[in-house]
């Protein structure tokens, strides 16, 4: 494939740097025993995952009420964790899409498994939704089918119709995005078990790599279907999390009711996406020594990225403030009073601290250049991003308009249980993806790396 | 080098397969959906019943009215299945010791009530009023078909949310004048049918809480 | 009202809802079902309650509601349910007709005075309880031409849950073990023998049916004695020392325009207190009875803060003790002499109270009243029965009836004298009709260990309570709903009771048992027939359910004789009792269980007290300023110490209860109570919820009602007690940046704020004075009026989606917060009509309680000296429904009549609808609240579901709709009658289309409204009274910023304080 491509340029070199780059990247699949780390890893997110399996068993059979949630508060962790998974879903499409847009290189080294990432979150996050109605088994009456009912329809004057139509179709588009990218590199992993004669292992990626031959035709193709899918998908990174965030501003609750919603949810997504981009990366980057893959540039880039929006959400977050003073009203006045200095402050402060402090470290060169620092930084951005919507859900519905509706709320072990399950879920698709799919666009990589540049103009390996 | 590439022949699957992903879930939608609708299973339902009762003969033969046995259809909202005292009525006389009357002489005799199978069942959270709907003029026939012909009581319309909702938004074709409002295979008049919507100013409710409290 | 017939015993099946062929044969399953010891639903914490075996089949069945087959039969209604038997009764009784309801004149008995009701019975089960409106002393129209109505109280319309109760007694207990009818027949007659000398101690009772057989007992030899724990004879006693001739003092509080009320509360716990809500309305209302303009005055003072208080435009938190000392400055003031001494009196709060009401009761003079409550000393009532003299009350707002038994000693005496001759060895027989003295008789006798002494002794009893256990004999009593009999308002008037049912666990009426114990084995129906013989047509009597003019003889009383009769002993005379850091300890009534009778009835329970808004416990209430003296805290566990006696149970501190002063709520920790109990108290097994108040409550040297010389300790630990409304107190983050008052002395300033929005307030005088006051509507915030000038156009609104246009009915609610006494009895009756569940304590305390129309209430002014507003808050069916645009797919939405329909068939339970409603109304079924009653054992409760409305399965929304069903019947009804003359029905024309009469349809909250606060009906009828109402300056929306353009107003609470006294914090805008 495109190392043919390169040799014109440079003979030895260029295709032993491709090589290296192929084999480091093959030899995570290709490994005859996965990694003790990685084995170690996977039992403990699939136990994680079971801890959320039992707990859902619980929720269908006995009801929401095995939750913390009540008459006053009636979302809370389980609307919580569904924004916060979407969000999450957000650095991935950005990455691949708006980044390739913007021919921002350094994207190559993780925009394979940003996009994972992004699909295994939407469906963690789409588990909510389903999960969080009385009735689960009825859900489908969401959708727009044929009955026996007369003129029943969904209603969709309801932003949660709206949510089910932005979700479903993102993690299409995502889905579609993502495999796309993986065909070029499927076909390398099927060639070399093929050579390494491992026949069933070739058959599945020959299968999963619909027969490509990586053609100049091929290649044309290729490029056209990915630009237009990214071209797509841009448009979905800001929508998915403006209508998201339409659930709460349409909505009559002061703490809800706001317009600034849209943007500020889309940032705060992006900010905790690349931090969970970063908090998986950083570890497996160094179990499977991707150094030279994923370079520390790469992931200054990202700290800045997250320095940006961070500052934007805490930007967000003042303007609430002002404008609940400005607006003059004393139900949007008190409710900020109270979400900050109320029962729930100390939600609150977890957040802006880890969401605006927190990032400001990323100034300094150095913290940018530490990555166990770094990584640290993220695990305490992706708290922050869940004490965000915890604190704009349940302290808002907790301070409501009449005061006899004022109540606590308490979560319990099967809230919990079904976070820690989802996250598990998470983890363990990620540690699949990695261990047998092409966990960086090699490809691209090549074609993005300095060696191929080596000639002609900085254009993909596989030109003529 | 031997890399695995789709072989020639594959070629030619490729409408079949195309076809296969297109056609089949069209296909089974279609089929399933046809499947599970009330039409496809409620209608035609006919449980036996504890007494051979036969519509056909004393609706239909004797031409004895409805509302002879089924006394509050219109002034309640069932239409409430006879006690066994108004079969007496004629049965302590007429064929008085056929053996098919055994459970109604029973149970006149001992109070033990005849169980009859319902054929015509709503879900519970149906509150379907028979007095509303003949009051409106709505013949029997509408909704229960003829039965004067039927021997055994069989259903006869889906009685789906959706042939309630088409009935309420245009009532008129099965509207009649009260006096025919029990008779069976008769069919109104245009004129006949307006004159009742309007003289009886019809306009049935289609909100939720007309059925479902 | 149809008709009123008496009941017929083959009762029908329920085609659809029926479980059996019978009730017959329902006895014999339930006797063999039931598991006493079973617990209730389990739907504490989060533990998973075990999965349940119950079959697709019942489960359906039960459930009725949207269930699974709401999906299949919606959806894919791909199968066919199971077979449904329709079971026709072999002979139809005749005015029933299957599927309708029929309405029977019944009446209940509490503490000796009856409250005349009306039971709905759907197919030979009673399924709901309401006042009679043509009863003479409990019935009537506020307003006056408008439709009779009648209120009940919470009690009243609760106990129909008894009669369905599975740990009702169902079989006689020997020695506390299991027996039968006839063997008890068989023991009667060693019984009979030992008649003569026996005691016969019963429940008080107003029955002359009972009367009549106690002659004849007595003539037999027995003595009668008659006890009861929460007793009004101090009134009895006083007025006697007062007037020297036993009479029963009655109010007439709609020609009252003062009202004084010395700890006495007039609208919960006197025996006509549903009388006097209903006067005390017509009164108050603007352009009452009092005339235009004119509006009565309330002056409470009292030691528990009750709904007298928070309805007082005056109220004075006063130790029940002082009461004397307060009735002797009144009556010093009233008489231009100088007061007792008493530095209390001294105080410039109490002295400016005292001198500014003495001047109005003077001002006022025929046109004022007093009253003083049971807990007062007799030596009190005296001094209010020479007050009222003073003020002219006498023939006016004040008049005294010939008490039926002159001689009855007092209930404190007779079970004092009993318990001594027991002591004494004097008894052999004795026989218990009724009561639960074991449980409530005062501490001191230790009646319990002198019952298990007697050799033989009886206990008639709705449950096998802790006397049963120790009595010889236990003998299962008939509910009121399955037995013959009759009793008396508090003015006299003879209300008659008729079986709605067999007794579903066989047990006998009083009356009965009397006769029984008489050797002449009546029936009910006889003996009560016979007490009446002669008054009239029986049938129309039973219908009526009362006997016309037989109220008590009013007494001539000599107004002379009182000046005389004062016996004061100095230190009577000197107020006080109290030395420094002593507490008073006052024993009150129990909002659920009343004495403890009620231990049993989740209803009661779960319904929050009137002001603690605290469910499912019992409490001892402090006022907080004492609480921080003495060093609790609300929810901690003290100790209060009553002589010798003490008792371990949580604090309650209450804004407004008298410093110094306990208030120790009885009724609580019965130990032989239902599983209702378990809910309640997740302490220890099979007991009734709260503590046993009755363990400190003794009779020596009259403690019995205040004990004084208490005191309290803390220590004990925590207990949180389950409240539904604790944001008075609860202070949480930082206190400055909240604006807490760091002396906890004054309100949380966010809740003052909302809450003089949320209720408004104006003073009487403004209100006239003003003509130009009108309170805030939704217009002020949306329409441009300026523009619609200037355009001619509708003044423009600014809703999102497009508005609605209705023709036909638009039904509308208004809500008048001026005569809302803050009673209740909505609530029951709302989960009465609409089978609303219970969710027990735990639950509560997870804020999942489930009632549909809950009553808020509101602090404002200080802790110390608060200001208390109740609102009730059923859903206000906006016309911009926030609910009705979120909810996904469709299940709840507007109908054509402006109603908010809620589907629960369709509803798949996102709860969006309920975080965007901005009344918080909507209700979720967090657990499935209604499994238990798919257990066999508990096949009896479910005959009280109303079968026109569906019970909710869990995971789905659920709320007010108007009581929708009663609106759609009524529609039918009136249409039908329209085309179809129905020979029982007088036919009426223009019915359909147009509105229905004013008044036709009633919604059960306005129907078990005592004061008529509540009134409903069509919009679109210029001149209905909900119309009226909406058009009233005082009507206004809640919330109207938000224009959601609620069907539901509130009339603004009108106040008539005293120009001279210090006005409250705020009124009017």
């Amino acid at each position: 494939m495109s190392t043919e491509a390169a040799v014109v340029h440079e003979p030895g070199k260029a295709r032993e740097a491709f090589r290296a780059i192929t084999r480091d990247v093959s030899s995570v699949a290709e490994a005859q025993k996965p990694h003790k780390l990685w084995l170690v890893a996977l039992a403990i997110a699939v136990t994680a995952f079971l801890i959320g399996v039992y707990s859902v068993y619980v929720l269908v059979t006995t009801g929401i009420g095995v939750w913390g949630n009540h008459n006053m508060v009636d979302w809370a962790w389980d609307i919580t964790n569904f924004v916060w998974w979407i969000g999450i879903g957000h650095a991935g499409t950005l990455i691949s899409a708006v980044l390739y847009l913007t021919r921002q290189t350094w994207r190559v080294s993780i925009n394979r498994a940003a996009e994972a990432m992004t699909i295994f979150a939407v469906m963690c996050a789409g588990l909510f939704p389903l999960l969080h109605t009385g009735r689960p088994w009825f859900a489908w009456w969401m959708l727009p089918l044929p009955n026996d009912m007369g003129s029943m329809w969904p209603q969709f004057r309801s932003p949660l119709m709206w949510d089910v139509f932005a979700v479903s179709t993102y993690l299409t588009v995502s889905i579609l995005f993502w495999y796309m990218g993986m065909v070029p590199d499927l076909a390398t992993f099927r060639d070399r078990c093929a050579m390494q004669g491992k026949k069933i292992r070739a058959i599945i990626y020959g299968v999963l790599s619909l027969g490509w031959r990586g053609s100049a035709r091929h290649w044309h193709r290729y490029e056209r279907a990915y630009l237009i899918l990214a071209g797509l998908s841009t448009p979905l990174v800001f929508s998915v999390h403006s209508v998201v965030s339409f659930d709460f501003a349409t909505s009559q609750l002061p703490g809800w009711h706001t317009t600034i919603f849209p943007p500020y949810f889309v940032a705060g997504a992006i900010f905790s996406g690349f931090a969970m981009v970063l908090t998986l990366l950083l570890p497996l980057r160094f179990l499977f020594n991707l150094q030279h893959i994923i370079k520390q540039e790469h992931i200054g880039a990202m700290c800045k990225i997250m320095l940006g929006t961070g500052m934007m959400v805490g930007i967000a977050y003042a303007t609430e403030f002002f404008i609940a003073w400005y607006s003059g009203n004393p139900f949007e006045l008190f409710a900020f009073r109270s979400r900050a200095f109320g029962p729930f402050w100390w939600a609150y402060f977890a957040m802006v601290s880890c969401n605006v402090l927190v990032p400001q470290f990323f100034w300094v060169k150095w913290v940018r250049n530490n990555n166990i620092l770094i990584w640290v930084l993220c695990i305490l951005i992706n708290v922050g991003m869940w004490f965000e919507r915890f604190v704009i859900i349940a302290t808002s519905l907790a301070r409501s308009f009449l005061p006899s509706a004022w109540a606590h709320y308490h979560p319990t072990r099967y809230d919990v249980g079904l976070f820690v399950g989802t996250i598990g879920m998470f983890v363990m698709f990620f540690l699949l993806f990695f261990r047998f799919l092409p966990v960086i666009a090699m490809s691209e990589v090549k074609g993005a790396s300095p060696e191929a540049h080596a000639g002609g103009p900085a254009t993909k390996g596989g030109h003529h | 080098m031997s890399r695995f590439i789709f072989p020639e022949w594959t070629e030619t699957l490729k409408k079949w397969v195309n076809l296969l992903i297109l056609g089949a879930p069209v296909y089974l939608v279609a089929l399933i959906a046809y499947g599970v609708t009330p039409e496809a299973i409620r209608i035609g339902y006919q449980p036996d019943q504890p007494v051979p009762y036969s519509h056909a003969l004393h609706a239909g033969e004797l031409g004895m009215d409805c509302r002879y046995c089924h006394t509050t259809v219109e002034r309640a909202a069932k239409a409430a299945v006879p006690p066994a005292a108004t079969c007496m009525n004629c049965h302590s006389t007429v064929r008085k010791d056929s053996d098919a009357l055994l459970p109604v002489r029973t149970a006149f005799a001992e109070g033990e009530a005849v169980k009859w199978t319902r054929v015509h069942d709503l879900p519970d959270y149906v509150y379907f009023n028979h007095q509303a709907h003949v009051n409106a003029s709505v013949g029997c026939e509408s909704c229960h078909g003829r039965i004067d012909q039927m021997v055994k009581v069989y259903q006869f319309a889906p009685l789906t949310m959706e042939w309630c909702i088409n009935c309420h938004k245009d009532p008129k074709p099965h509207l009649r004048d009260p006096a025919n409002i029990t008779k069976m295979g008769y069919v109104a008049t245009a004129e006949e049918r307006n004159r009742v919507f309007i003289a009886n100013r019809i306009n049935p409710p289609i909100a939720c809480s007309t059925c479902h409290r | 009202m149809s008709k009123h017939e008496h009941e017929h015993q083959d009762t029908a099946p329920t085609p659809e809802h029926g479980y059996w062929k019978s009730l017959r044969e329902l006895e014999g399953k339930a006797s063999w079902q039931l598991h006493p010891h079973t617990r209730e639903f389990e739907p504490g914490s989060d533990e998973p309650p075990p999965a349940d075996p119950m079959s697709r089949r019942n489960f359906f069945h039960l459930m009725g509601a949207s269930l699974g087959m709401a999906g299949i039969a919606a959806g894919a209604g791909c199968q066919r349910y199971e077979a449904e038997k329709i079971v026709p009764l072999a002979r139809r009784p005749e005015n029933q007709t299957p599927g309708q309801t029929l309405q029977y004149a019944t009446t209940f008995e509490l503490g000796g005075s009856a409250h005349a009701l009306v039971a709905t019975s759907f197919e030979g089960r009673p399924i709901h309880l309401d006042g009679n409106p043509e009863h003479p002393f409990a019935g009537g129209a506020i307003v006056p031409g408008t439709k009779r109505h009648g209120g009940a109280s919470t009690f009243a319309q609760a106990s129909i849950l008894n009669l369905y109760d599975v740990d009702r007694s169902q079989t006689p207990l020997n020695r506390g073990k299991g027996a039968t009818l006839d063997s008890f027949k068989a023991a009667l007659a060693e019984i009979k023998k030992g008649l003569t000398g026996a005691r016969i101690l019963s429940e008080a009772t107003s029955s002359p049916t009972v009367a009549a057989l106690r002659k004849k007992l007595e003539a037999a030899g027995a003595q009668w004695l008659e006890y009861e724990p929460l007793s009004w004879d101090n009134e009895r006693t006083g007025t006697r020392t007062a007037i020297g001739r036993t009479v029963r003092p009655l109010a007439k509080l709609d020609k009252a325009e003062t009202i004084v009320c010395i700890d006495c509360d007039i609208f919960v716990e006197h025996p006509a207190a549903m009388r006097y809500n209903r006067d005390f309305a017509r009164s108050r209302r603007k352009d009452g009875s009092l005339g235009v303009g004119k509006m009565n005055r309330l002056w409470a003072a009292e030691s528990v803060f009750t709904n007298t208080g928070a309805m007082a435009d005056h109220r004075l938190a006063m130790r029940a003790e002082l009461g004397l000392p307060f009735a002797l400055a009144l009556d010093a003031a009233l008489s231009n002499q100088p007061g007792p001494q008493s530095e209390w009196l001294r105080e410039g709060k109490v002295q400016q109270f005292i001198s500014v009401l003495a001047e109005e009761l003077k001002a006022n003079n025929g046109r004022a009243v007093v009253l003083a409550g049971r807990r007062q000393p007799p030596t009190v009532h005296a001094l209010v029965a020479k007050i009222n003299a003073a003020i002219g009350a006498h023939g006016t707002t004040l008049e005294y009836v010939e008490d039926p038994e002159p001689n009855r000693m007092t209930h404190l005496q007779a079970i004092q004298q009993l318990a001594a001759d027991m002591r004494g060895g004097k008894v052999q027989t004795v026989v218990m009709l009724g009561g639960n003295p074991v449980y409530d008789a005062p501490a001191d006798l230790d009646f319990g260990a002198l019952l298990s002494k007697v050799p033989t002794s009886v206990h008639l009893s709705e449950y096998a309570n802790e006397t049963s256990q120790l009595a010889t004999w236990h003998v299962p009593k008939a509910h009121f709903l399955e037995a013959w009999g009759d009793a008396r308002t508090w003015d006299g008037t003879v209300t008659l009771a008729q079986p709605l049912v067999q007794p579903i666990y066989g047990g006998i009426s009083s009356i009965e048992f009397l006769s029984l114990l008489l050797g002449d084995e009546k029936a009910g129906d006889e003996l009560v027939r016979t007490t009446h013989e002669g008054k009239g047509n029986w049938k129309q009597l039973l219908h009526d359910g009362y006997i016309p003019n037989s109220a008590y003889a009013p007494a001539q009383v000599s107004v002379q004789g009182l000046s005389t009769a004062m016996p004061l002993t100095p230190s009577q005379q000197a107020g006080s009792k109290r030395k420094n850091g002593e507490l008073e300890v006052v024993y009150h009534f129990s909002w659920a269980s009343y004495d403890g009778r009620y231990s049993n009835n989740p209803w009661l329970w779960e319904t929050p007290d009137f002001l603690t808004k605290v469910t499912w416990d019992n409490y001892a209430l402090v006022a907080p300023e004492t609480a921080t003296a003495l060093g609790v805290k609300n929810d901690d566990m003290i100790t209060v110490k009553v002589g010798q006696r003490s008792i371990t149970l949580p604090c309650y501190t209450m804004p407004g209860q008298a410093r110094y002063s306990i208030g120790l709520v009885l009724g609580g920790g019965r130990t032989q109570s239902g599983h209702a109990g378990a809910v309640g108290s997740m302490r220890n097994g099979i007991v009734g919820p709260g503590w046993n108040t009755y363990k400190v409550r003794g009779s020596e040297n009259d403690t019995w009602d205040i004990a004084t010389g208490c005191s309290i300790a803390g220590g004990g630990g925590t207990y949180t007690l389950a409240n539904v409304q604790e944001h008075w107190n609860y202070r949480p983050g930082s206190q400055k940046l909240m604006g807490y008052d760091p002396t906890e002395t004054k309100f949380d300033p966010e809740v003052d704020r909302r809450a003089h929005e949320i209720v408004e307030e104006i003073s009487n005088e403004d209100l006239q004075k003003n003509n130009a006051w009108k309170a805030e509507s939704e217009h002020e915030f949306w329409d441009d009026e300026k523009e619609a000038e200037v355009t001619k156009q509708k003044a423009r609104h600014l809703s999102l989606f497009e508005e609605h246009d209705y023709h036909g009915h638009r039904w509308g609610m208004a809500i008048d917060l001026s005569t809302c006494t803050g009673c209740n009895s909505c609530m029951i009756a709302c989960q009465s009509e609409n089978n609303v569940p219970t969710v027990g304590r735990n639950q509560v305390m997870r804020n999942r309680e489930m009632h549909w129309i809950r009553i808020d209430r509101y602090f404002t002014g200080t802790v110390d000296e608060p200001h208390v507003v109740h609102q009730p808050l059923p859903c206000q069916q906006c016309e911009n429904a926030p609910c009705e645009q979120v909810c996904p797919v469709g299940a709840t939405s507007h109908s054509q009549e402006g109603l908010n329909d809620m589907a629960y068939n369709r509803c798949i339970g996102t709860r969006y609808c309920a975080n965007n409603c901005p009344y918080r109304v909507r209700r979720f079924n967090f657990l499935d609240w209604n499994k238990e009653y798919r257990e066999a054992r508990m096949k009896v409760r479910r005959l009280l579901f109303n079968p026109d409305v569906t019970v909710r399965m869990r995971g789905v929304m659920e709320k007010c709709t108007y009581c929708v069903q009663r609106i759609q019947n009524a529609k039918i009804r009136a249409k039908a009658q329209l085309r179809n003359p129905n020979p029982t029905v007088a036919p009426r024309t223009g019915t359909i289309g147009g509105p229905l009469p004013d008044g036709e349809i009633e919604t059960a909250c306005q129907q078990a409204c005592p004061t008529e606060a509540i009134v409903f009906g069509d919009l679109s009828d210029p001149n209905s009274r909900v119309s009226k109402a909406h058009a009233d300056r005082r009507s206004y929306a809640l919330l109207p910023e938000l224009y959601t353009r609620p069907r539901t107003q509130y009339l603004t609470r009108v106040l008539n304080p005293n120009p001279k006294m210090p006005q409250l914090a705020r009124e009017g805008h």
